[in-house]
């Protein structure tokens, strides 16, 4: 299923908006950049997903889940998930005017990691 | 073209991963609420859960919290969400209150609510057909399967056969597979005779907690009939043990019937999360497979067991 079709079902379903939607795409972008491939629904679904339901949350005001420390364990493993993870934040507060918690960065680290070892990157 | 229907909308069945096709996330298990192990409620624990499923390569788990057993599907899609986790969210019921030998029930919660006490089967499955379509309690969340709708143990309760009736013209009205308990493994010839009846593809269809009964001809005959059989209590050593279990899946291997296995864990109490000192859902894949291929089953075989069947389950 391409992303386009993807978002179209998330709004549809209002787990999504408009909103999170874009800057998802944004996000994206930099992710495609940062590695040199393209997200697919098998490499970045969970992570898309993850992305426009979550920032469509966070306008809302909804509370976010905590990060339990099992994602902090594993992303000892991976800083440069973890660099990049703090740019797609850095990029999505500017955006929508938003603070993301630390909590949501981890997350956001811990889907790069899977889209790291299932795009093949992983080489550890 | 077919998908798998997630609580994050559908997905192509051929980027679902290892699943475990018989887990509870959040359920309630009893209705007074005296015994905390019986509640799985705590978010925190299930992301937690969830996250060392996948770092040993899970990628899919079949909720199959039925709607008296407390089914949340909100809760089901923010975990998805957080852990990248793929989810089936169910719809259906799950069985009356008789338990073998007259002892405690098995649970204690009223099993069709009061509106639906007196629903024909066509109402039943209108239920189940509006969960599957047009989403869960009022959410646009969707149920990927009707189960685990249940029978009790060498019989079949009036209410029982009549949700087994609507699961199945609700399957063949809409495609969605079916999930089955039977009760320490009886009663699956008659679950087929009652699903096949109304017109439900078998292919379509896991009864499950086979493993709780050692019977290969009994396991061989279902099979046969095109149903997937669930060895989904792995693990549970109380009610039966691995050993066992494993030697069940290794002569159904050895009949040519590996396309109709799937596996899972079936965690229902608190004390069976890893926090609270139990195997946790990641039992499956860091214990249970090792097990089944040190005792020869090879790995092509358990990647059937763990993907390609349960795709075929789940995929309408």
């Amino acid at each position: 299923m391409p992303f386009e079709e993807r978002f179209d079902l998330l709004i549809e379903s209002e787990q999504a908006n408009e909103q999170s939607v874009a800057a998802t795409r944004l996000s994206i972008d930099m992710i495609e950049k940062h590695y040199g491939l393209q997200l697919t629904e098998d490499v970045g679904a969970s992570l898309v997903n993850h992305l426009a339901i979550t920032l469509r949350r966070l306008l809302k005001g909804e509370t976010l889940i905590k990060a339990p420390d099992i994602v902090w364990q594993e992303l000892q493993d991976y800083p440069e998930e973890v660099a990049l993870a703090e740019s797609i934040v850095g990029e999505l507060e500017r955006n929508l005017n938003i603070t993301l918690a630390h909590d949501e960065l981890g997350f956001i680290a811990i889907h790069l990691c899977k889209i790291k070892i299932e795009s093949g990157l992983d080489h550890r | 073209m077919s998908f798998v229907m997630t609580v994050l909308g559908p997905t192509n069945p051929a980027a679902v991963g290892i699943t475990s096709t018989h887990e509870h996330l959040f359920a309630r298990f009893t209705s007074n609420r005296t015994d905390p192990d019986t509640e799985l409620n705590e978010l925190d624990t299930v992301v937690e859960e969830l996250l060392v499923f996948r770092q040993a390569g899970g990628d899919a788990i079949v909720e199959v919290t039925t709607i008296d057993m407390g089914r949340d599907a909100d809760r089901l899609a923010a975990v998805s969400v957080a852990t990248g986790v793929k989810i089936i969210a169910s719809t259906g019921f799950y069985k009356g209150s008789y338990s073998p030998g007259g002892e405690e029930p098995l649970h204690t919660w009223d099993y069709l609510p009061e509106s639906l006490r007196q629903a024909s089967v066509r109402q039943l499955a209108e239920v189940f057909i509006s969960e599957v379509c047009q989403g869960i309690a009022g959410t646009k969340i969707k149920a990927g399967i009707i189960g685990e709708i249940g029978t009790s143990y060498h019989q079949i309760l009036a209410d029982e056969e009549k949700v087994f009736r609507a699961a199945a013209l609700a399957n063949r009205e809409t495609g969605v597979p079916i999930s089955t308990h039977t009760t320490l493994g009886t009663m699956g010839r008659e679950q087929i005779e009652i699903l096949r009846g109304e017109g439900a593809d078998l292919g379509h269809v896991v009864l499950c907690h086979m493993d709780l009964i050692s019977d290969t001809p009994y396991h061989m005959e279902l099979a046969r009939q095109g149903v997937f059989l669930g060895f989904d209590t792995a693990g549970k050593e109380q009610y039966q043990s691995d050993a066992a279990r494993i030697e069940s899946i290794r002569r159904l291997v050895q009949e040519g019937l590996e396309n109709q296995i799937v596996l899972s864990c079936d965690i229902g109490r608190r004390s069976q999360m890893r926090r609270y000192g139990g195997r946790g859902y990641v039992y499956l894949l860091d214990k249970f497979v090792p097990q089944l291929e040190a005792a020869g089953i090879d790995r092509a075989t358990v990647q059937k067991f763990l993907i390609d069947n349960p795709r075929r389950l789940l995929a309408y």
